[in-house]
């Protein structure tokens, strides 16, 4: 414990030559409270400093939290940081960001881990030999800086890959890079840039437009996994939930050769042959045009585009595309019909080596269905500026060996760069590689000299991402370990390394930041000045305009636009044997989420699979090959091969073997370097019209390979067994009839609503009668709750292999029932927590009365009272308690994420979901001191306040008119299995919506 | 009955022959105690480690939360039940079939509690605490649950270990007298004189000792009953499909007298031959026994298919799932395995002559012992395979550690009763020379004596 505190003090003393400062003075007190408290059992507490002086801004045990913006992948939602006694220990997303507007997804709120990544780069490394191998060794931050500065001197190719940077530090990235003649390129693989380079053949605006999707009654989307990964997926779900409440009419038809989260929601899912969807754009262009959409058009535009879709056939189209001639005809009578519609596409199934006819088509719908301004925004586009051209050039020079110096930051290339491109091998001819790198990775790996950036939880930046919204991220607190800004350093390197052109009028990167944020102040047209504006962006966590207001845009129709749509005919129209579909996921993203253990152990959300790679296969191939599910399957091409198990499932196109993008690491981390199997990015091939990454179009062969390794699947049962656990009412709308509302829906259970009689006096709740209510209708599964209750609840991180043996620790898991209805695939996502039962089948059993009701209703867990019979657990109808079945431990600093609010169980004793008391605690304790009592909304549970579409709403029952009561009074509300067993749940689960499209 | 026995032994006879069992071992029983003792080391190795890493080392896990040791608590309580059964009850009937095999009966109850016990203690999660479920008064005025079926168990297994452990010990009491009476060794004489009592055979120690042993059987003879329907009610009083049914009770009494008689014969046989009792536990025994376990076989196949009946008439979608499962799920061999032991195997015995031939009692017997685990099997794990959510549907996963603890136990109840064939006189001296023709001076008289 001593040398714990010791090293604690001793960073503290490197870090600061003027000695201790406030706020490390405070950590160190943090810390040394800590270690007196968990020492508690072994040692006495060592040391303990009391405050010479109180500081009103630091009150232990009461959390501050910051602004800030997310920056983990471009959508740039906002977010706010927690902190207790100067360490952050959890994200929620900001309800000032536009963007989110509160909720935050999966891969946002586990950013914390990768703060606290234990195998995070923590001081300046160089890499020197030592015996024949070659190590990183430490080094001063003076000594990297002179070294990299002697770099940058000499003369030379010089070249700076980065990720796709944003904001403020994109601007000084430009000007550094130019300033010291060095070449950009940026490498992100998850940008649409394809999608951005259609937008200007056809609008003649380079860009990702913005989505309205809550204004569109009718999305069709071909393979945009919008409510997952795709572009900005919190913004979009939200868009999304808003038009299916109650009174909207929004369906959604996604068509793709693969069950996506997006594809498990919508209305209906067309399974597509993987390629053919730009035919099928093609022939629902036709439809529609026929069908005298596109008067808005010029007559030129028009005209031509008449003449582009005379030569579709649509039963040719229906013969390719593998669906039937009434499906693109429905497709197109929904769109003909709706009064405001969005057509989209992107995914891997539009990420093709041709891409560009696909996005063209889809937008020329867009524009003939007077979308264009109203549903597909293009005056608030976000520009990427990944180029793989650009990046495929930069790496043909490195094979050269004409690039002398090879600057590196936010970008993972080794990894995530196609094997085709040949990265790894053209690096060895770069004489010098100057990482930037926070993490590990195996970018990083080849590096001679890392300068460890910041995480952007401890700097200052911005993020950009459309017009009107200008995101400010601020350290949330003092850096975990020895790194710097990225901002400072380039500041810093051009004193350094004597440049004359540089000159940035600032001394770090916070003032840079500052000097351009006056130019928006000015922009704002502001009466304050720029301290108050400044202040209040930085309390806000941004400045953002007013998204309402309109601007205008012209729209200028390239010629190529059309060339593009004509040439994607000539597409040879073959059989393409097996093809790789590799699509991103929450879980792992591109591949930067690999090592987050959170994220790792978060079952996939349509599959179900944690800690894992795995090929999707339908049965017909993989009968082919003499596969079974959970058999070891190689999947090779030319450029590399991967070992993966196999998933079997009819949810894939015979054509594709779907695997996830993003495992498989060499490097990067300990918990990414568990899922082993291979990178399916080696396999990819690159594109000759695309700019992206093809994910699409790689063949591949499939073979079974000896050994069967364990892929772990959370879910029980795919199937209900008619149980009506997860409900769904079918809304009988045809495309010709516009309902408002959902009355024609039917309501096929009814039983759960009736008063039960009830044999014994029921349970009193003098003031409050905490409940919740779940809208199946607007839970889309994505998993962002499950994550989040983890980042509060202190829950443990198990591994593959106990997940292996069913007991992974999830309080909150998402239950996701197939059912087929004919050739429909109905899929229903239930989050299922604690139901804080009023007649409680754990209670009565607990010999020890570890559990019992309290007043406010609420089903208690009195973990210290535990003794691990867990008979609760077999009596607990939703299966919803969890056993500590070992002592789950955290390296450091994975540690210092602990939520110090939340008691950490031991081995032996039960846990499960509390609905967040620790916070319902607080809230009263408020409310106690100011003399009345809760007010609605003031209570959110970590699940409740992550939910991006706001499907979970948490409250006093005991209020008529609270949000939650009226909720759960609703028709469509019931309580799960409640009329079979009488268990009285709390919660009131709100039947799914699915619009019947036929 | 005994015909034979009357003309062939008398009370000496007796005596000499079970009294021989307490002669100094040979290299057998030295092999058999030793082998015992090693189990009890190996359950002990594993049960350490399930303390020192957590319960994980067990195969339970979620949603199967008991799995093989409350299997194997269950099994032993059954295992206990037959002691009483046959030294209780029977007495009161004054079933004459008891007399030789009773005194085992009760050790092998005894031992069996004690085993049984043992469970619940390994497969609480912090055992440390295991006496909170006690009711103590404490400064915290916290009191165990009174509704949870747990809490009624401590005291059923409690009472029952304690009325059941008294009543072995007095019926044991004359028997240590007459052993005292022959002790050679100075330890054995102490160890007799001490545990005997100070009994003389007086008619005054007789008078005391029969009224003593009749409030006993009487106090018993409830515990019969109640001890297993406790124990039943840990499952039916808890909502999973495949517990929730009332017919628990008489059902786990009936399976516990059949476990109970089949594991007396498969302790009885060996001991009958290797101590040559062929004239004290004679074929009629053998075939009251078996007559027993034909009763008990027929209550336990009935069971079943009420618990099928009762599954199909109910029409809950839940239950009717469960016993679809039990027979055509992942679990199915168990489910077949446990039909075949405990209702076919049985039917055996409707031939006569089997009944009273001890190779096929002694197969039949372990058959039966197998049988009644997988009964437990199946309803523990079953049907907490397969409950209400079927997303959270699993199965289970069985470790090296459940399989030391659980041998782990057959080497403590061995070592116990190894121990006390050798210590005791493991067949009532007093009791069958009760049922024996008292002798007379003119052998004539004795044989008109019935």
């Amino acid at each position: 414990m001593e040398s714990k505190l010791v090293k604690i003090n001793k960073r503290r003393k490197a870090e600061k030559k003027e000695g201790i400062s406030r706020r490390s003075f405070i950590k160190s007190l943090g810390a040394a409270g800590a270690a007196g408290i968990a020492g508690c059992a072994d040692n006495p507490a060592q040391k303990i400093l009391p405050f010479v002086k109180g500081d009103t801004t630091q009150i232990p045990g009461v959390a501050v939290w910051y602004s800030s913006t997310c920056k983990e992948c471009s959508a740039g939602c906002g977010i706010q940081v927690r902190t207790r006694e100067g360490r952050a220990v959890k994200i929620e997303g900001n309800r000032e960001n536009p963007v989110n507007r509160g909720g935050l997804c999966a891969l946002g709120q586990a950013a914390l881990q990768s703060l606290y990544d234990p195998d995070r780069i923590r001081e300046p490394l160089k890499k020197v030999s030592e015996g024949g191998r070659e190590i990183f060794k430490p080094i001063s931050w003076e000594d990297a800086f002179s070294e990299v500065a002697e770099a940058l001197k000499e003369e030379g190719y010089k070249a700076f890959l980065a990720g796709e940077l944003t904001g403020t530090v994109a601007d000084l990235w430009d000007s550094w890079c130019q300033d010291h003649d060095i070449q950009q390129a940026v490498y992100d693989p998850m940008q649409p840039v394809d999608l951005a380079r259609a937008s200007e053949l056809t609008f003649g605006h380079y860009g990702i437009p913005k989505y309205n999707f809550e204004k569109a009654e009718v999305i069709v989307s071909f393979g945009a996994d919008f409510l997952e990964t795709w572009i900005s997926p919190v913004e979009y779900a939200r868009g999304w939930a808003a038009g299916r409440k109650p009174g909207n009419v929004s369906r959604v038809i996604h068509i793709e050769p693969r069950l996506s989260l997006t594809a498990a929601n919508a209305d209906k899912w067309i399974r597509s042959k993987p390629g053919s969807e730009t035919a099928v754009a093609l022939a629902v262009l036709k439809l529609l045009v026929e069908r005298g959409n596109g008067k808005n058009l010029s007559e030129s535009v028009i005209n031509r585009l008449k003449k582009l879709v005379s030569k579709v056939n649509i039963e040719e189209v229906a013969y390719v595309s593998g669906i039937k001639r009434s499906t693109v005809l429905l497709i197109a009578d929904y769109l003909h019909q709706a009064r405001s519609s969005l057509v989209l596409a992107g995914g891997p199934a539009a990420s093709k080596e041709r891409p560009l006819g696909l996005f063209v088509a889809v937008n020329f719908i867009n524009m003939v269905l007077k979308n264009v301004g109203r549903t597909v925004d293009i005056s608030r586009m976000r520009k990427p500026r990944t180029s793989v051209r650009k990046v495929s050039e930069l790496v043909a020079a490195m094979d050269k060996a004409k690039v002398k110096t090879l600057l590196v930051y936010a970008t993972n290339p080794a990894f995530s760069l196609p094997q085709s491109y040949n990265f790894r091998y053209a690096a060895k001819k770069v004489s010098k590689i100057i990482s930037f790198a926070s993490h590990m990775d195996e970018t990083a790996k080849l590096a001679d000299i890392i300068l460890p950036a910041h995480h952007s939880l401890e700097e200052w930046g911005d993020a950009h991402p459309f017009n009107g919204v200008y995101g400010l991220t601020q350290p949330v607190m003092r850096p975990v370990f020895n790194t710097r800004s990225f901002g400072d350093m380039l500041i810093t390197l051009s004193e350094k390394s004597g440049n004359k052109k540089a000159a940035y009028g600032a001394a770090n990167f916070e003032e840079y930041l500052k000097n351009a944020w006056k130019k928006i102040h000015v922009t704002s047209g502001s009466a304050e000045s720029f301290k108050s504006f400044w202040l209040k962006a930085v309390e806000r966590g941004g400045y953002f305009e007013d998204l309402e207001k309109h601007i205008p845009v012209r729209v200028s129709v390239k010629d190529e636009a059309y060339t593009v749509v004509a040439e994607s005919f000539k597409e040879p129209e073959h059989d393409h044997g097996l093809m790789l579909y590799a699509y991103p996921s929450v879980r792992s993203f591109d591949g930067r989420a690999a090592n987050r253990p959170w994220l790792q152990e978060l079952p996939d959300p349509v599959t179900k699979i944690v800690w894992d790679s795995w090929a999707e296969i339908h049965p017909e191939t993989a009968g082919k090959a003499g596969i079974k599910n959970g058999d070891l399957v190689a999947v090779r091409n030319k450029y590399g091969d991967l070992k993966l198990a196999a998933y079997i499932t009819e949810n894939v196109d015979q054509g594709i073997v779907a695997v996830p993008l993003g495992q498989g690491h060499t490097e990067y981390g300990r918990y990414a370097r568990l899922v082993k199997g291979g990178n399916v990015y080696d396999l990819l091939q690159t594109g000759e019209d695309s700019d992206g990454v093809v994910l699409l179009g790689s063949h591949v062969e499939i073979k079974r390979l000896p050994g069967r390794p364990k892929l772990v699947n959370t879910q029980g049962s795919d199937s209900q067994h008619g149980r009506g656990l997860a409900r769904t009412a079918i809304v009988a709308a045809t495309a010709a009839s516009h309902s408002n509302g959902h009355n024609g829906g039917h309501h096929a259970h009814q039983e759960g609503h009736h008063e039960i009689k009830q044999m014994y006096v029921q349970r009193e709740h003098p003031v409050y009668e905490w409940g919740m209510v779940v809208d199946l209708a607007a839970c889309t599964g994505c998993s962002a709750c499950v994550v989040a209750c983890y980042a509060e609840n202190n829950i443990a991180v198990v591994g593959k292999d106990v997940c292996w043996q069913g007991r992974e620790m999830s309080w909150l898991r998402i239950d996701r029932y197939y059912e087929k209805k004919g050739e429909e695939l109905r899929v229903s996502f239930q989050p299922m927590m604690c139901q804080h039962c009023n007649n409680a089948p754990c209670e009565p059993v607990c010999p020890v009365y570890a559990t019992y009701h309290n007043e406010d209703g609420l089903n208690v867990m009195v973990y210290n009272r535990c003794v691990g019979t867990r008979y609760c657990s077999n009596n607990c109808t939703y299966k919803v308690r969890r056993y500590n079945w070992y002592e789950f431990k955290l390296p450091e600093p994975l540690n210092w994420q602990v939520n110090p609010d939340v008691t950490k169980r031991t081995a032996g004793v039960m846990e499960k979901c509390t609905f967040c008391i620790q916070r319902i605690n607080e809230a009263k304790d408020i409310a106690k001191d100011q003399g009345r009592l809760v007010e609605d909304g003031e209570i959110q549970p970590a699940c409740v306040q992550s939910c991006p579409t706001e499907a979970l709403v948490f409250g006093n029952l005991k209020d008529p008119n609270s949000r939650v009561s009226r909720l759960a009074k609703s028709g469509r509300g019931y309580k799960v299995l409640d009329h079979h067993i009488n268990t009285q749940p709390s919660v009131t689960y709100l039947e799914d919506l699915k619009w019947e499209i036929t | 009955m005994g015909e034979a026995a009357k003309k062939e032994i008398g009370y000496k006879d007796v005596n000499d022959q079970v009294l021989r069992m307490l002669e100094p071992p040979g290299a057998g029983w030295y092999i058999q105690l030793f082998i015992c003792v090693a189990l009890v080391i190996v359950g002990f190795f594993c049960w350490t480690r399930q303390l020192l890493f957590g319960m994980g080392m067990a195969g339970i896990a979620h949603p199967i939360m008991w799995g093989v040791y409350i299997t194997n608590f269950v099994f032993w309580v059954g295992i206990a039940h037959s002691g009483t059964l046959i030294s209780a009850v029977l007495y009161l009937f004054r079933a004459k079939f008891r007399q030789p095999i009773y005194r085992l009966a009760e050790a092998m109850t005894v031992f069996a509690v004690m085993t049984a016990g043992l469970f619940p203690i390994i497969h609480v999660g912090r055992p440390w605490f295991a006496y909170w479920l006690m009711p103590y008064p404490n400064e915290r005025a916290l009191w165990p649950n009174f509704r949870s079926p747990l809490v009624w168990d401590v005291f059923a297994i409690s009472t029952y270990f304690t009325v059941s452990a008294v009543f072995f010990i007095v019926g044991l009491i004359p028997d240590i007298a007459a052993a005292r009476d022959r002790a050679k060794t100075f330890f054995r004489k102490m160890l007799y004189s001490i545990t005997s009592v100070g009994w003389t055979g007086s008619h005054s120690n007789w008078r005391h000792y029969m009224a003593g042993y009749l409030l006993f059987a009487a106090f018993a003879t409830p515990l019969v009953v109640s001890v297993h329907s406790v124990v039943s009610w840990d499952f039916a009083m808890g909502n999973v499909p495949g517990w929730h049914a009332t017919i628990f009770p008489p059902y786990f009494v009936a399976g516990a007298i059949f476990s109970g008689v089949a594991m007396v014969l498969t302790l009885i046989i060996p001991l009958r031959r290797v101590f040559k009792l062929h004239d004290l536990i004679r074929p009629e025994h053998f075939d009251a026994m078996s007559k027993l376990i034909m009763l008990t076989s027929g209550i336990v196949t009935y069971s079943y298919l009420t618990e099928f009946y009762t599954a199909w008439f109910s029409n809950n979608i839940f239950e009717r799932y469960q016993f679809w499962f039990r027979p055509f799920g992942e679990f199915k061999a168990a489910f077949w395995g446990m039909a075949f032991c405990n209702c076919i195997a049985p039917l055996s015995l409707w031939i006569k002559p089997l009944r009273t031939n001890i190779t096929h009692l002694f197969i039949l017997s372990i058959i039966i012992n197998i049988g009644m685990w997988l009964e437990r099997f199946n309803i523990i794990f079953t049907s907490l395979a397969r409950e209400f959510v079927p997303a959270a549907w699993g199965g289970y996963n069985f470790s090296w550690v459940e399989f030391g603890i659980t041998i782990g136990a057959f080497g403590w109840f061995g070592m116990w009763m190894t121990l006390f064939i050798k210590f005791f006189p493991a067949v009532a001296i007093t009791e069958i020379k009760e049922v024996m023709p008292v002798p007379m001076r003119n052998p004539e008289a004795a044989g008109q004596h019935h």
